[in-house]
């Protein structure tokens, strides 16, 4: 067997293999054999047809078989005494399959690029400094006060304003006769809310409670019920009273409320803590996005389609998935996955030189990721996910690719660690942009 | 009779694979009304090989009847064509 390999480019390799006659006829011996056990021809039993008929009816069969068991083999045995994995589905080229003769074939495919790792110690990045910021607490606060307030009857007798309560009686004339489901009895709207049609809760405005208005305005074109879109109709509000919202203060017993904190000020360095935990999370993800970036800057190499396709596949289910969650398809945000497809190129590109740079780099310093390592990490997901760690853990090994996938994102953590601590950090208050 | 007509089809079963090889004969599906010498005439100038002999038999039709439907199955005529040896027939070519 002649086994040839080529380098088209660095990404692409040819293996052009050569199969002597001696070979390729004991293969033809045996798929032949082999048919003629279970060949069925009319006017002879099962196995019993002789060899010239087979040939004559079977020679497809014989030939598609044939090729399938030797490519099989003789390619599985190319690519590993030549140490290549290739990342594409492989493309063959063969001529037809003469009994008697050589056979020849032919197969492209892609493989991951060689890096030659330059110097990846004491890469520059930048580092967002940590800000607290006092405004978020407060916003946060002002949020979970508005969520704790209650809606009060204003008791004096004035006009009702824009985002107060107005609860309402109103029956609704089309052409001078009431519509179907235009009438609502003690309705509190929220003036401003957009609850109702564009005009409506305007009108409501400065009316005093016990005061009957009439309001006249236009339903949308698009609006949902056919026989009202786009017709001018008449309202008849009555102002039953005014409610507006009732904050509560903003002392010791409202922190109560929400959990163990006595004052207001345990509360508000709870807040503070969070935001500022979520902070040090997202300038931590930002630091090694960088630092990735970085890396990716120093080295120049092709990444193979098949690879960049298959990141793109990965990142439009996740987004589907994300989607769906929320009861969305990309059709109905406006897109689609060709779209996607072309905008996100040069994202899963620099996700793939990422991946593989990480990788070279961790063969490279012998960074590995111990057994003792990859449990500690199921017992986080465990404990993160409120699961069993015995469940997650049988779950894992009865599934090598998901635990592949855990390896492989444990390998470039640590292999970012490592980059990490020999890189120049430098802290700065913003970001420059193009780092 | 037109030759073309008299030849309807090979019988290529176990059975005549046998005489075939053993002693040289090869059989054929034929219209109902040749006879053998017109037989044998078709099978020399189709196939350009030479006939000693021909035998034939008219194979009466099966019954068969489908639920309550009864039908018969058209007789035909087989003829058993022995060639010169030496000469083969290849049906597979014609």
């Amino acid at each position: 067997m002649v086994i040839n390999v080529e380098n088209v480019s660095p990404i692409k390799k040819k293996i052009s293999i050569e199969i002597p006659t001696e070979r390729v006829s004991r293969e033809v011996e045996k798929v032949y054999a082999e048919i003629r056990r279970n060949a069925s021809v009319k006017g002879f039993r099962k196995g019993k047809v002789p060899q010239p008929i087979i040939e004559k009816y079977y020679s497809d069969k014989m030939e598609a078989d044939v090729l399938k068991n030797l490519i099989n083999e003789t390619y599985m045995k190319a690519l590993i005494e030549n140490k290549i994995v290739p990342v594409s589905q492989p493309s063959f080229e063969s001529d037809a399959l003469t009994p008697g003769q050589a056979f020849k074939y032919s197969v492209t495919f892609e493989t991951a690029p060689e890096i030659e790792l330059k110097e990846c110690t004491g890469l520059q990045v930048e580092k967002r400094k940590l800000v607290s910021d006092e405004k978020v607490v407060d916003g946060r606060i002002q949020e979970l006060r508005e969520g704790m307030a209650q809606l009060k009857v204003v008791e004096e007798p004035r006009p009702v304003a824009m985002g107060e309560f107005a609860v309402i009686d109103f029956k609704g004339y089309l052409n001078g006769v009431p519509f179907e489901r235009g009438e609502m009895q003690d309705y509190p709207l929220q003036l401003g809310s957009g609850q109702f049609i564009p005009g409506f809760e305007e009108q409501v405005v400065g009316m005093s409670p016990g005061e009957t208005r009439e309001i006249s305005v236009t339903f949308p074109a698009e609006y949902g019920a056919h026989e009202l879109a786009g017709k001018p109709v008449i309202f008849q509000v009555t102002l039953k009273e005014i409610k507006e919202k009732d904050l509560p203060p903003l002392d010791d017993d409202f922190a109560k409320q929400f959990g163990p904190y006595d004052t207001m000020d345990q509360l508000r360095a709870r807040i503070a803590d969070v935001f500022n935990k979520e902070e040090e999370q997202k300038i931590e993800n930002e630091l090694r996005d960088r630092l990735v970036k970085a890396l990716i800057e120093k080295h120049e190499f092709e990444v193979p389609e098949a690879m960049v396709e298959k990141q793109l596949t990965v990142l439009i289910d996740n987004m589907k998935n994300n989607l769906a969650r929320q009861n969305l398809t990309l059709e109905k945000i406006g897109s689609s996955e060709e779209i996607i497809r072309t905008q996100a190129r040069s994202v899963a590109v620099s996700q793939v030189k990422g991946s593989l740079l990480l990788a070279a780099v961790a063969d490279k310093e012998g960074i590995n990721v111990e057994d003792a390592e990859l449990e500690e990490k199921i017992r986080d997901i465990a404990a993160q996910a409120n699961k069993d760690f015995e469940v997650l853990q049988s779950f894992y090994q009865g599934n090598p690719y998901a635990k592949d996938a855990l390896v492989m994102q444990l390998r470039e953590d640590k292999v970012i660690d490592y980059l990490l601590k020999h890189a120049q950090v430098t802290e700065v208050d913003t970001l420059s942009e193009n780092a | 009779m037109n030759i073309y007509d008299v030849i309807q089809k090979p019988l290529i079963s176990e059975k005549t694979q046998v005489e075939k090889e053993s002693k040289g004969i090869v059989a054929f599906q034929v219209h109902r009304d040749a006879n053998k010498l017109e037989i044998k005439t078709a099978v020399e100038t189709l196939f350009k090989v030479e006939v000693t002999d021909v035998n034939t038999i008219n194979v009466a039709g099966k019954m068969k009847r489908f639920g309550r439907h009864y039908g018969k199955r058209s007789n035909w005529k087989k003829a058993y064509v022995t060639l010169k040896e030496g000469s083969s027939v290849d049906f597979f070519e014609v």
